[in-house]
């Protein structure tokens, strides 16, 4: 694609602080889901589900590569940047990660997100909706490893599981 | 069908429920309500919830809660947070102590203080030992310092003892360790009949020596017949400096006539060696020799006049050769010496005489 009218880039997400000197950093959840599910929701009457999925996990590991290269690169060391990982996600509100198995030898862990910014407190649904976390999560492991990793929900808040479970793996 | 008929069923149903979840082992739906879909889900789902509960209360954490809703969820938040609390356990036995629970209400603060506590402590171990390691690293360094300190004063303590051995010109032992030697020597022999000898020799004209080239010329002289009567004396052979321009050798187990050839080979060296390069030509000596086996009285309680009366005869010897002409060698005898019997009737070329009277004074 030549003629691109948006090509995503840290420093487009501009200077908050000088751009909102009365309302800060800090927006209402209703606003970042309203504005994801609309999203979702136009996709995929565009595009059909697995599409929509597929944007929306490229969207999160294009997300999640730049969230690394611009805040955590500076870790070299597996367990401070898991440590310092649960520490940022905090801090910017994207949800409280825990961590029940990490091998890397073997390439594979088991992550858990309590109050996500995607899904916590939803409805219970059919499907599991944290599409885009799945690929954040595969954009900041890949990023930190060097390998491509493939992520995958395998329980979420929506479909009533009160946490969302994340399984990673390295692709062989 | 009649309340009675309800209120019936509606007991049946709970004792079922109850049963399922409460007895040891839980009762199978009856047969006649196999056909209620909802009965046998909601059956179904609590022996599950029975099997998994109880496989986590065993410790096994790995078991999928196969329920969605609130149950299942909280189940599965509380399995998520203890594997976590697993995982980071591991993490504090890996050595990092920053790790903290926040989900488990009082086990959490009481998990969180153990670790603070363990940090502290392993600060404070860390922090003593770092103290014992230098307190050691100090001992050791006051241990070096010492041992030092030992080697320098055995060092210093050895040369001084050398120091009073030696004669600090010539590097010979002095007269008075000789002496010690010497009477040691008279008195083995005497105890065990061996023979001994002495060897006293003079270098002659020694005064011209200093008066023609000075005296840091003759003490360069003094040194070099040092250095040569060392090469020539045999390894048992003790000399040492006796005063002034006179050296005197202690030959163990050696009668007068082997000691007079000892002594014609060192004096022949003497002559034959050029001892010091001046500005105003070679230095050359020669030296007169006494050589004496008598040390006269047999009476080991008297060690120092036998001495003395030794070296006497020796020097009455070496006094002889002065007499006679210089660079010679005489052999001084006494039919008392015990050690008569080793002696060789042999003459030596240059002897002077067998028996002489007393020393005359020149060099």
């Amino acid at each position: 694609m030549t003629d691109r009218k948006y090509k995503f880039a840290w420093e487009l997400l501009g200077n908050i602080e000088k751009g909102r000197p009365n309302l800060g950093l800090s927006t209402r959840l209703e606003v970042y889901r309203l504005m994801h599910f609309t999203f979702r929701d136009i996709l995929e009457q565009h595009l059909g589900t697995d599409k929509t999925d597929q944007i929306l996990y490229e969207a999160g590991k294009l997300a999640g590569t730049e969230f690394f290269k611009n805040i955590l690169s500076d870790i070299k060391i597996f367990n401070d940047f898991l440590k310092r990982l649960q520490e940022t996600l905090r801090d910017f509100g994207i949800g409280i990660l825990r961590v029940e198995e990490a091998d890397m030898e073997r390439g594979t862990l088991t992550l858990t997100i309590s109050e996500d910014l995607d899904c916590s407190g939803l409805p219970e649904l059919v499907d599991q909706v944290c599409t885009y976390d799945e690929g954040f999560l595969a954009g900041i492991l890949e990023s930190f490893t060097g390998s491509p990793f493939k992520v995958e929900e395998i329980d979420c808040w929506c479909t009533g599981d009160r946490t969302c479970r994340f399984k990673a793996e390295v692709i062989q | 069908m009649s309340c009675d008929q309800e209120r019936h069923i509606a007991d049946e149903l709970a004792l079922l429920l109850l049963d399922t979840m409460m007895a040891a082992t839980p009762p199978e739906v009856p047969a006649r309500y196999a056909s209620v879909d909802s009965l046998q889900r909601l059956h179904a789902d609590l022996i599950v919830l029975r099997d998994f509960i109880y496989a986590a209360a065993n410790g096994d954490l790995s078991r999928q809660v196969p329920l969605a809703g609130y149950i299942g969820g909280a189940l599965k938040t509380l399995q998520a947070n203890l594997r976590h609390m697993t995982w980071q356990t591991k993490m504090v036995a890996a050595g990092d102590l920053t790790q903290r629970v926040d989900f488990m209400g009082a086990f959490s603060e009481s998990f969180n203080a153990m670790l603070i506590q363990f940090d502290q402590t392993l600060k404070e171990l860390v922090r003593k030992e770092n103290e014992l390691n230098k307190v050691n690293a100090d001992l050791l360094n006051e241990i070096a310092i010492r041992k030092q300190t030992e080697a320098t004063l055995r060092k210093s303590k050895e040369k001084m003892r050398k120091l009073a051995l030696t004669d600090s010109l010539t590097g010979l032992y002095n007269r008075r360790y000789f002496n010690r030697l010497a009477k040691e020597a008279i008195i083995r022999a005497l105890r065990y009949s061996r023979p001994l000898s002495i060897m006293v020799f003079d270098i002659d004209y020694f005064k011209q020596v200093n008066d023609t080239f000075g005296h840091n010329y003759g003490d360069l002289v003094l040194k070099e017949v040092a250095k040569v009567t060392r090469e020539v004396l045999r390894s048992t052979d003790i000399p040492a400096r006796y005063g002034g321009e006179e050296f005197i050798v202690l030959l163990y187990e050696t009668p007068a006539t082997e000691a007079a050839e000892v002594a014609e080979r060192l004096r022949r060296q003497l002559e034959a060696t050029t001892m010091v390069d001046s500005e105003i030509g070679p230095i050359k000596i020669t030296a007169s020799f006494g050589v004496s086996d008598d040390f006269g009285k047999i009476d080991e309680n008297h060690g120092d006049r036998i001495l003395s009366e030794f070296v006497t005869t020796a020097d009455r010897a070496m006094y002889a050769s002065k007499n006679s002409g210089r660079n010679k060698t005489t052999v001084y005898t006494s039919k008392s010496s015990p050690a008569a019997a080793f002696r060789s009737k042999n003459l030596i070329p240059n002897q002077a005489s067998r028996e002489q009277g007393p020393p005359q004074n020149q060099n």
